[in-house]
């Protein structure tokens, strides 16, 4: 049997993804902070599908927990598993005057830091077993800096970096390393948010990534209408582009 | 089990076409604003909408509406404003649609509020298990099956949807969670089954399930040639059989009037399937056509409803029994989703109500003969048999005949559903909720005698009204009439 960990089990992707992984029979590990609700998730994913789904304690903002969690989780699993997902986010509000630095530094630490921090050990522990995957969700915001969204952009940017490298290292090992770039989602981190156009269902977004992986992809943006669209974006010269208002 | 797109596709449309975006109302939890529509797309009204994924969000949601009053919405496939809130808030079950607990020996399953009950049926049926009692299509959720109190074609042995109810969790509006049963906070336990989501939102409900051998159901039809033989046939299959139902030709140069095909059905055991089956608990695989667009507002009419159903008996054997799988039987409604589209834009009411057993023959005919009289259009005539009333303050079932009649939303509609709401009422009957859109507070005081009891429930889990609905507004069980919460 094989096992999938996803980190950050109780986002609206993850929950998604783990409906897709589940009925092909990969057994589950949905880590997170919300024990009761990865229970819940958890319990439903065992009953729906005949795999075992469990649950680690994962917080982002507490890295010498997690990594001793997530190292005895590898150490125990490791040879059983087949990849993992990054599923953790935090979108603050758009950046504006005033008490603003909370958001920031907990956007950075948890969409960035906390990312390297638990992907430098799945990493160093996929490598080791020559085979795998990881997967991790970034998002098109990642590719140019906007007014509107400027702190989490530029983790996200920083995110698709620090994956790119790690691709480039973990190449001759055979181990993968996909970073997605969603576009506007339908999860609870954008729901009633104004301002969306081409939002994808979650479910559309965990098909796309789990294509991606099969397929052997290294950078997808999904919906695949993003990639022409930030292609566009990224061509906008610096001068006029901050004259504009996104 | 994979889940299809269809059955986690969204539950209020995604994005509607007919609403906009507007400036997101300020509250502590998030909300979207969404024009909701009632399941035949005659009623609509705008809403802010919350859809928690978690169950700490539910509580928040009660504790904090971004505007207004609350009211659950489920599969919003209720014909009228049951879950609909005008510019107040809606919390919606969408996402709160996870499996909590299975026992397959001991036969019940405990799930959160937005599972349907054809996602229930689909984890169930190859377990060798179903629902005692399932409604007409498999889109209405667990907590608007509670809600409305449903039934079935089973109803006069099996009871309603209340019977496969062992227990539920209720969040109420003060912030507490109370679990509700037969033996354990009963009053609020039968206000909430039928209560229309006023009392509060269901966070998880334990069913009872029953065993079958087989996916599948044998099934009689008989042609009968006018309403009394109708009406007798249904009685001699409703006694005879678990499910049964008749089909009435309702239009208005049938003839003879009240013609139809009554059906019996049981579950077919292993033995007498008809093909080499080696499959018995897996239905035949869901072909699932769609009407894509909206057909002109004038399709359905006298004309096309004439011809239709003539068609129909015409086709129909004088009698016959076949076998038929659970999802064919059970949801006929949904083998053609979107179905309501053939109705065009204004969309399509129902008349749903029932005749005392006393006064069944009568009234039926009372009913069915005002409306061959009217400009209605009846588009699909459906006579159950129903059987005895159960605690639910606001349930709707109770001994007699129950005739559901689907007509084109024109604008004489509601003035002659009223007459019928008021003929039902004349024959000691009452109209179901679920389907209602029309039913005036003084006539559905009359139909629901523990209206009262339900109201001081009510009051006391919710004093400050938080719980609401177009529907409670409209039937007077929100406001605090004289002034005082009990």
């Amino acid at each position: 049997m094989s096992r999938v960990l996803l980190l950050g089990g109780t986002s609206t992707i993850a929950r998604a993804l783990t409906h897709e992984l589940a009925a092909c029979g990969k057994d589950i590990t949905l880590a997170g902070r919300d024990r009761g609700e990865l229970e819940r998730t958890a319990t439903d994913t065992r009953i729906r599908y005949d795999v075992d789904a469990g649950t680690l304690d994962f917080r982002a903002q507490a890295p010498k927990d997690h990594r001793s969690e997530l190292m005895a989780f590898l150490d125990e699993h490791g040879d059983e598993l087949e990849g993992v997902f990054w599923c953790i986010g935090y979108l603050g509000p758009p950046p504006s005057a005033g008490r603003q630095w909370s958001h920031t530094r907990r956007t950075f630490e948890v969409n960035l830091l906390a990312a390297a921090s638990a992907l430098e050990l799945v990493a160093d522990r996929l490598e080791a077993e020559g085979e795998g995957y990881l997967c991790a969700v970034s998002s098109v915001a990642g590719d140019r800096g906007r007014a509107s969204n400027y702190p989490y952009g530029a983790s996200k940017a920083g995110l698709s970096t620090y994956l790119q490298g790690l691709r480039q290292r973990l190449a001759p090992s055979g181990v993968q390393v996909v970073t997605v770039k969603p576009g506007f989602v339908d999860t609870k981190m954008t729901y009633g948010d104004e301002g969306m156009f081409l939002v994808a269902s979650p479910e559309r977004v965990a098909k796309g990534m789990l294509g991606a992986v099969d397929k052997g992809r290294d950078v997808v943006y999904v919906p695949w209408f993003w990639r022409p669209i930030l292609f566009a974006l990224k061509s906008i010269p610096e001068p006029l582009f901050k004259r504009l208002r996104l | 089990m994979t889940q299809t797109d269809t059955q986690r596709s969204p539950k209020i449309a995604s994005p509607p076409p007919d609403s906009s975006p507007q400036v997101p109302i300020d509250g502590s939890v998030a909300s979207s604003p969404w024009t909701l529509h009632a399941w035949g797309r005659a009623l609509q009204a705008p809403g802010q909408v919350v859809r928690p994924e978690k169950q700490a969000a539910v509580l928040d949601a009660l504790d904090r509406p971004p505007v207004g009053s609350m009211i659950p919405r489920g599969g919003g496939r209720s014909y009228g404003d049951a879950a609909l809130n005008h510019e107040e808030s809606i919390l919606s079950s969408q996402r709160l649609d996870r499996f909590v607990g299975f026992d397959p020996e001991a036969g019940t399953i405990t799930c959160e509020p937005g599972v349907s009950l054809g996602e229930l049926v689909d984890h169930l049926i190859p377990e060798g298990l179903l629902l005692p009692v399932l409604p007409g299509t498999r889109h209405v959720t667990v907590g608007g099956a509670i809600a409305a109190d449903v039934h079935g074609k089973n109803h006069v042995q099996d009871g309603a949807f209340a019977n496969n109810v062992r227990r539920l969790r209720l969040a109420t509006p003060e912030g507490r969670v109370l679990v509700c049963s037969r033996s354990h906070n009963p009053e609020v336990f039968w206000a909430t089954i039928g209560g229309m989501g006023l009392t509060g939102t269901i966070v998880t409900a334990t069913l009872d399930l029953k065993r079958v051998d087989t996916a599948y159901l044998v099934r009689e039809r008989h042609c009968t040639r006018n309403l009394n033989e109708t009406i007798d046939t249904l009685a001699e299959l409703a006694s005879a059989h678990r499910y049964a139902m008749a089909w009435i030709d309702a239009s208005s140069n049938a003839d003879p009037f009240g013609r139809g095909v009554v059906s019996g059905a049981r579950h077919a055991v292993r033995e007498e399937l008809d093909d080499v089956n080696s499959r018995p608990l897996e239905p035949k695989a869901r072909l699932r056509p769609t009407v894509p667009f909206k057909l002109p507002s004038g399709s359905v009419n006298p004309a096309t409803v004439a011809a239709f159903n003539a068609l129909y008996y015409r086709l129909q054997p004088e009698r016959e029994i076949d076998q038929i799988d659970v999802n064919r039987f059970f949801f006929p409604l949904d083998a053609l989703e979107e179905w309501h589209r053939v109705y065009g834009s204004r969309g399509m009411l129902q008349f749903q109500g029932l005749v005392p057993r006393s006064e069944a023959r009568e009234g039926i005919r009372a009913l069915l003969t005002r409306v061959r009289e009217s400009p209605l259009v009846p588009a699909l005539t459906v006579l159950k048999a129903m059987g005895p009333e159960d605690r639910g303050m606001l349930s709707f079932p109770m001994r007699g005949l129950a005739l559901s009649i689907d007509v084109p939303a024109r604008k004489q509609a509601p003035r002659i559903l009223r007459e019928l709401n008021q003929i039902c009422l004349e024959h000691g009957g009452r109209v179901y909720l679920a389907k209602d859109a029309t039913l005036e507070q003084d006539a559905f005081e009359a139909m629901y005698p523990r209206v009262d009891r339900f109201r001081a429930i009510k009051w006391g889990l919710d004093p400050q009204a938080k719980m609401a609905s177009d529907l409670g507004r409209r039937l007077g069980l929100v406001e605090h009439g004289d002034g005082e919460p009990s």
